[in-house]
C-alpha cells in the first residue's frame, strides 16, 4: 500500500529584479492507494501532479509529510522502496545509442535481477509487444510508437508492485495511447497499484477506480468517479472540475 | 558496488558509440606528433648556419689588412664615392648599413633593431676592433715591444657541454601539454555528455527512478570518465616517446641534450600523469554537475582547457618556482614529468604530486557525491 502523508512541497521562484518568492506546488496531499487499484490523479497544468508523483517515486523530497511504501519511508529504505516501484512519463527519454535488448537488460540488472530471468522475461515482453523486429536497434533508429513500447517494457521487466505513470499518453497518437491503456488494465488485474496522472479527463474516467482532482497544489476531491459526479451534481468529470473550481 | 559497474559499463558504451567522445580520445593525441616534429623542425632551422652576407657600404678604399679581416666576417663591401650616394645606396636597400671614414675615425651607420642590422652591426664592430687590435700590435713590434705581454695574457676557448637547451625543453613541454591537453579534453568532453548531457537528455530522471544511490551513479559516471582518459593517456604518452625519441635522433637541436626514455621514466610518467587523470576527471565532472544543459558545462569548463596551456609559457620565460608549484595542480604534473623526461628524476617531488592528487580527488569525489543528492543540481532546468 502506498500511504501519502500531509506532503508538502515548497520552492523558490525568482520574479522581477531578483526578488524571491516562495510557493507551494503541493500542499497538505495525504491519500491511500491499495494493490489492485489505479489511482488517477487529474488537474490542470501547475496543479502539482508531476512533483506530487517525483517525491511519490522517490526522485524529490517533500517540505513536509512522508510516503510510506509497504511500511517502509525513502529516508532509510530507498532502494528497497524502488524496487516495488515503476515510474514512466509522457517525456521520460530513453538512452538512445542502445539497443531495446541492451535498455532491457540493463533496468534487469539496475534492478538486481539474475541473469537468467533477465533473459527470459525480456523474451516475454518482446512476444506481448511485438518488439522482434527492433529489439537489437538502437533505440534512435526507432518510430515513436517503438519507443513507446520499449518504454513500457522497461516498466515492467522486474515485475513491479506500483506504478507510477504520469501522463504517459500525453503526446501519443491512439494506437500507442492503447498500449498504454491495455497495460494499465492488465496490471490492475495482476493486483498491481497504479497511480495515474492524466489530462484526459474522458480516459481517467473510464480506467480509474478512484480520482485526486487536484488545483493549485491542493486535493479538492478525492472520490471514485461515480461519486465525485454525485457530489458536484455533474455528468462529467471535466464539468465536476469546473464546477469545484468555481466553488473555491 | 553491482549498481556502479552497471553504471559504468553503460556510461562507457555510451563514451564509446558517441562519435564525438571517440573523436576527442583519439584526435587530441594525435596532435603530439604533428606539433612536436613541426616545433623541432622550426627550431633546427633556426639554428643552422646561416650563409647570408650582408652588403655593406663604405667610403674609402680597404687595404689588404682590412680585406682579411672583413673576409672573416660574413660583410662584402661596396665602394660609393660621397656619403650623399651611401645614404642614396642604404635608402634604396642596396646595403644593410654603411661606413664613412672620416681621418682616423669610423662612423656606422646602422638599424640595429631589425633582423638584419643587429647581425650586420656585430660584424663591423668585430671587423673594427679586430683591426684596432692589429694596429696596436704593429706599432708595438715597430717600437720592439712584445706585444703578447700586451694582448695575450690569458688565453680561453670555448667547450660546448651537453646538457640543459631552452629550445629542447620547450619541445618537450610541447609534448607533455599535449599529452595534458588530449587527457584534458577527453575529460571535459566525457564529463559534459554524461552529466549535462545526461540532464539534457531527459534520461537522468528515469536513472534516478532506479533502485540506485545517487553516490553509486556519480561513482560510476567518475569511473567511465576515468577509464575515457585512461585511454587517452595510453594513446598519447606512446606518441610522446615515440615523436621525442624521433626528433632526438633526427633534429640538430636535441641531439645533444639527455633525454630519459628508460622504464623508469615511462612507468613514473605512466604515474604521474594517471594522477592527473585521476584529478582532471573529478574537476570536469564536479563543475560539469552544476550546468543546467550541455552548453552551460561546455562554457564552465572552458577555462580548465585554457589554464593547461600556462605551463607551456611559463617554461618559455624559463620562469623558476619554489618547492610550493609542486601542490598545484596541472602545473605540478607538467613540470615534473618535464623533470622525469630530462632524467632528472627527485623522488620527493613526484610524491608530492602524486599525494596532492589524490587529496584534491577524494576531496572532489566527495564534494560531487554530496552536490548530486540535490534537487537543485538533478532539476536545475
Amino acid at each position: 500500500m502506498i500511504r501519502v502523508d500531509k506532503i508538502a512541497k515548497k520552492f523558490t521562484k525568482f520574479v522581477d529584479k531578483g526578488k524571491k518568492v516562495d510557493f507551494y506546488a503541493d500542499y497538505d496531499i495525504s491519500f491511500e492507494a491499495v494493490e489492485g487499484e489505479v489511482l488517477g490523479i487529474l488537474g490542470p497544468n501547475g496543479a502539482g501532479k508531476t512533483t506530487l508523483l517525483r517525491i511519490i517515486a522517490g526522485i524529490m523530497k517533500p517540505s513536509s509529510g512522508k510516503v510510506i511504501i509497504d511500511n517502509l519511508e525513502y529516508e532509510n529504505s530507498e532502494v528497497k522502496i524502488k524496487r516495488k516501484m515503476a515510474f514512466l512519463t509522457g517525456n521520460t527519454k530513453l538512452y538512445k545509442d542502445i539497443s531495446v535488448y541492451e535498455l532491457l537488460e540493463m533496468t534487469g540488472e539496475y534492478y538486481g535481477m539474475r541473469k537468467k530471468d533477465i533473459v527470459s522475461k525480456i523474451k516475454y515482453l518482446t512476444n506481448k509487444f511485438d518488439m522482434e523486429s527492433f529489439l537489437h536497434q538502437r533505440i534512435v533508429a526507432l518510430s515513436t510508437g517503438q519507443v513507446q513500447k520499449a518504454s513500457i517494457a522497461r516498466c515492467l521487466i522486474h515485475d513491479p508492485k506500483y506504478y507510477i505513470l504520469d501522463e504517459p499518453t500525453s503526446g501519443l497518437d491512439i494506437i500507442s495511447s492503447k498500449t498504454i491503456l491495455d497495460m494499465i488494465k492488465e496490471e490492475k488485474k495482476n493486483n498491481k497499484c497504479i497511480l495515474y496522472s492524466t489530462h484526459y479527463m474522458e480516459e481517467a474516467e473510464n480506467i480509474c477506480d478512484r480520482v485526486i482532482l487536484l488545483n493549485r497544489g491542493k486535493i479538492i476531491m478525492i472520490g471514485t468517479p461515480d461519486e465525485i459526479r454525485r457530489k458536484t451534481k455533474t455528468s462529467n468529470l471535466r464539468d465536476a472540475f469546473f464546477a469545484l473550481v468555481e466553488d473555491e | 558496488m553491482r549498481h556502479i559497474w552497471i553504471t559504468i559499463k553503460k556510461e562507457l558504451r555510451s563514451i564509446i558509440r558517441d562519435k564525438k567522445s571517440l573523436l576527442m580520445m583519439a584526435l587530441a593525441p594525435l596532435f603530439i606528433p604533428i606539433f612536436v616534429i613541426l616545433m623541432a623542425n622550426i627550431y633546427d632551422v633556426m639554428m643552422e648556419e646561416d650563409d647570408t652576407v650582408y652588403k655593406v657600404g663604405i667610403n674609402y678604399n680597404l687595404n689588404t689588412i682590412e680585406n682579411d679581416i672583413i673576409s672573416q666576417y660574413k660583410l662584402e663591401t661596396i665602394r660609393y664615392d660621397s656619403e650623399n650616394s651611401l645614404e642614396k645606396a642604404y635608402e634604396n636597400n642596396e646595403i644593410v648599413a654603411y661606413i664613412v671614414k672620416k681621418k682616423d675615425k669610423y662612423w656606422v651607420y646602422n638599424n640595429s633593431q631589425s633582423e638584419d642590422g643587429s647581425y650586420v652591426g656585430a660584424y663591423i664592430t668585430s671587423y673594427l676592433e679586430t683591426y684596432n687590435n692589429y694596429l696596436g700590435r704593429l706599432y708595438l713590434e715597430e717600437n720592439d715591444i712584445d706585444s703578447s705581454l700586451v694582448y695575450n695574457n690569458i688565453s680561453y676557448e670555448l667547450v660546448e657541454l651537453q646538457g640543459e637547451s631552452i629550445l629542447a625543453n620547450q619541445v618537450i613541454n610541447m609534448a607533455i601539454i599535449f599529452t595534458i591537453m588530449g587527457i584534458t579534453l577527453t575529460a571535459i568532453c566525457a564529463a559534459t555528455d554524461l552529466t549535462a548531457g545526461e540532464k539534457e537528455r531527459g534520461t537522468l530522471e528515469t536513472l534516478l527512478t532506479y533502485p540506485v544511490k545517487s553516490s553509486e551513479i556519480i561513482i560510476g559516471k567518475y569511473v567511465a570518465i576515468l577509464v575515457s582518459t585512461v585511454i587517452t593517456l595510453f594513446v598519447s604518452i606512446i606518441l610522446a616517446f615515440v615523436s621525442l625519441w624521433y626528433v632526438k635522433n633526427n633534429f640538430l637541436m636535441l641531439e645533444s641534450i639527455s633525454l630519459n626514455f628508460n622504464i623508469s621514466a615511462v612507468f613514473l610518467t605512466f604515474i604521474v600523469l594517471f594522477t592527473y587523470a585521476l584529478f582532471i576527471s573529478g574537476l570536469c565532472i564536479a563543475i560539469a554537475s552544476f550546468a543546467k544543459s550541455f552548453k552551460e558545462a561546455q562554457s564552465m569548463l572552458t577555462p580548465i582547457s585554457l589554464f593547461i596551456c600556462v605551463p607551456m609559457f611559463l617554461e618559455m620565460l624559463d620562469t623558476k618556482f619554489g618547492i610550493y608549484v609542486n601542490i598545484i595542480p596541472i602545473l605540478n604534473h607538467s613540470f615534473v614529468i618535464n623533470d622525469i623526461f630530462s632524467g632528472k628524476i627527485d623522488i620527493f617531488n613526484i610524491l608530492i604530486v602524486i599525494i596532492s592528487s589524490i587529496i584534491y580527488t577524494c576531496l572532489l569525489i566527495f564534494i560531487i557525491i554530496k552536490q548530486y543528492k540535490s534537487e537543485k543540481i538533478l532539476f536545475s532546468n
